[in-house]
């Protein structure tokens, strides 16, 4: 289990440090350092891997998701993209040792560099000799691969709600793997515990114009294409059918109530209740306090709240318990906008 | 007997979710069939751990809609006023409460007036166990029935008589003073075992918590 992670001047963080439990909650304003600390967190194993979305790497999706107009590259990962002169260095504490990923500039490049041992190695400027997943150029996209099969630490799956093209984009790459898995089938039959609806399994077959799409068949052999069931049933199906293709160490989420009713947040309360049961650990993002209750509150002796605050790039946070958030609220204090008193 | 909540972000939900998937039993649906039985709980935890463990021994194939209003008590009357005007499918009510410091048969005739007294028109009250009754109600043109349980044993030698009761009881422990302080020094462990040794045991369970079996009953074997 990652039990801390430290941030140096990675995105919006100048400093920061987080403890981690089991199932940590982050909770907060926008702009707090949530997202920054999943991502990180994303990083980590090894920035440079294929992951299920698309054709992308950990690193390439994070800047696909950041792109604004036609910039590109990897300034963006720099506090300030501040890539020349800065540093960016996470660390974390896993499993007795202690994992480190530096994002140095040299030349025109951005290199990636861990203290664990890869098999690939880059002489630095100085001479010595050191572990380097790869290059990333600051303002294109293309980057430059060392090592991307090496994981320093367990696999981390990103979910977020503005992802879903990508994800189903990655399925139909390898729809034939993952129907063959029986994924597809668990999945659609546990979303029929959600909804009026009976589904049997996911397929993907012609539309119109000999066109295809990605259906939910029922039980009663109608179609119905997965963009046009609701955006939250279609999330909780993709998420789900994500999860069971990679099996990841670690489960990140970012604002996970988007698009969820009550209904769907307790089957996530229940997934993320199995999965660690698994061993495996999770760190989700929320502005919900119904979705902190929920979550929380179905896996109590395992969750963490952690009310996060950002302030000239200090994170600061502050440990909760489902019991506090409800007591706070109940006088009157919402723990998401009164975080300058209780922090 | 399955249990369907009316609000997956309230307490109950959260409470009886965390405890089936802890003992690993299947009593909650998300989406469940369409119920004409509403179980309304007049007190909160261990109340939750209970019912769940009942519903857990009852019959698999009936659902019932699980309600805790936020008044507690004999408060909670005036939310059963309310479900039983919006929700007019709802056939049968089952209204648990503690006993706490009355005499039961005070406690009863409170839960009769107070009714009255939200316009709730009762007739046919029938005692059918010491702490059951049943009785037909009448609100704005539509009846139902109304099963009231009350939480407590005869047996236990306080002034309060709650849930509790029938955990220490549960448990073997000697009554000394309030069983609900009795239950609140137990360690999570222990508490543990008294719920494993209920769910394990229809006959245990049974044994302990006969009221609440008896009034689930009668709430499963309304006619829907």
């Amino acid at each position: 289990m990652i039990e801390r992670l430290l941030l140096e001047g990675f995105r919006g963080v100048k400093t920061g440090e987080i403890h981690l439990a089991p199932l940590t909650i982050l909770v907060g304003p926008n702009n707090s350092g949530k997202t920054s600390i999943l991502e990180a967190l994303f990083l980590l194993p090894n920035p440079l891997r294929k992951v299920p979305y698309g054709d992308h790497t950990a690193a390439s999706l994070l800047e696909h998701m950041h792109r604004t107009l036609d910039s590109a590259g990897y300034a963006f990962l720099f506090h300030n993209y501040d890539y020349t002169a800065g540093t960016t260095r996470l660390g974390c504490d896993a499993y007795g040792e202690h994992y480190t990923l530096e994002l140095a500039s040299w030349g025109k490049y951005i290199y990636l560099i861990t203290n664990a041992n890869l098999r690939s190695k880059t002489t630095w400027y100085d001479g010595k000799t050191v572990n380097c997943f790869g290059a990333l150029s600051p303002a294109e996209s293309g980057l430059s691969i060392h090592d991307d099969m090496t994981y320093i630490l367990g696999d981390s799956l990103l979910l977020n709600p503005r992802l879903t093209e990508e994800a189903i984009s990655y399925l139909r790459s390898n729809w034939v793997s993952i129907i063959n898995r029986g994924i597809t089938k668990k999945v659609a039959q546990e979303a029929s515990q959600l909804t009026y609806d009976a589904y049997e399994d996911l397929t993907i077959e012609p539309y119109l114009a000999g066109r295809y799409a990605v259906y939910a068949y029922m039980k009663d052999g109608r179609r119905v294409r997965l963009g046009d069931l609701g955006d939250g049933l279609q999330s909780y199906m993709v998420s789900r059918i994500l999860y069971e293709v990679s099996r990841p160490q670690l489960l990140l989420w970012d604002d996970v109530e988007a698009h969820f009713n009550p209904r769907i947040l307790h089957a996530v309360a229940l997934w993320i209740g199995d999965l660690l049961r698994e061993g495996r650990q999770a760190v989700v993002s929320t502005h919900s306090l119904e979705a902190v209750r929920i979550i929380a509150g179905v896996n109590e002796e395992h969750a963490k709240i952690q009310l996060t605050h950002l302030k000239d790039g200090q994170l600061k946070l502050r440990t909760l318990t489902v019991k506090e958030v409800e007591e706070l609220a109940k006088a009157g204090v919402d723990v998401r906008v009164g975080e300058q008193l209780l922090l | 007997m399955k249990l369907t909540f009316t609000d997956l972000g309230g307490a109950a939900a959260i409470h009886i979710t965390r405890f089936s998937r802890r003992f690993g039993i299947s009593i909650v649906e998300r989406v469940g069939k369409p119920s004409r039985k509403m179980i309304v709980v007049g007190d909160g935890t261990p109340d939750y751990e209970v019912l769940a463990v009942v519903c857990h021994h009852m019959d698999g194939e009936h659902s019932a809609y699980l309600v805790k209003p936020e008044k507690t008590g004999l408060g909670a009357v005036d939310s059963l006023k309310l479900y039983a005007e919006t929700f007019k499918d709802i056939a049968a009510f089952l209204f648990l409460i503690d006993q706490e410091y009355d005499e039961l048969e005070e406690l009863f005739a409170k839960v009769e007036q107070k009714s009255r007294e939200v316009g709730m028109e009762l007739s046919a009250v029938n005692r059918v166990a010491r702490r059951v009754g049943v009785s037909e109600c009448r609100l704005g043109g539509r009846s139902f029935a109304l099963v009231v349980a009350v939480n407590g044993l005869d047996h236990i030698q306080s002034h309060r008589h709650t849930i509790e009761d029938h955990l220490v009881a549960a448990a073997g422990l000697a009554v000394d003073r309030d069983p609900k302080s009795i239950w609140m020094s137990l360690s999570s462990e222990e508490h543990r075992r008294v719920f494993e040794g209920l769910i394990k045991s229809p006959q245990h369970a049974n044994n302990h918590l006969p009221q609440q079996f008896q009034a689930l009953q009668l709430l499963m074997d309304h006619p829907e």
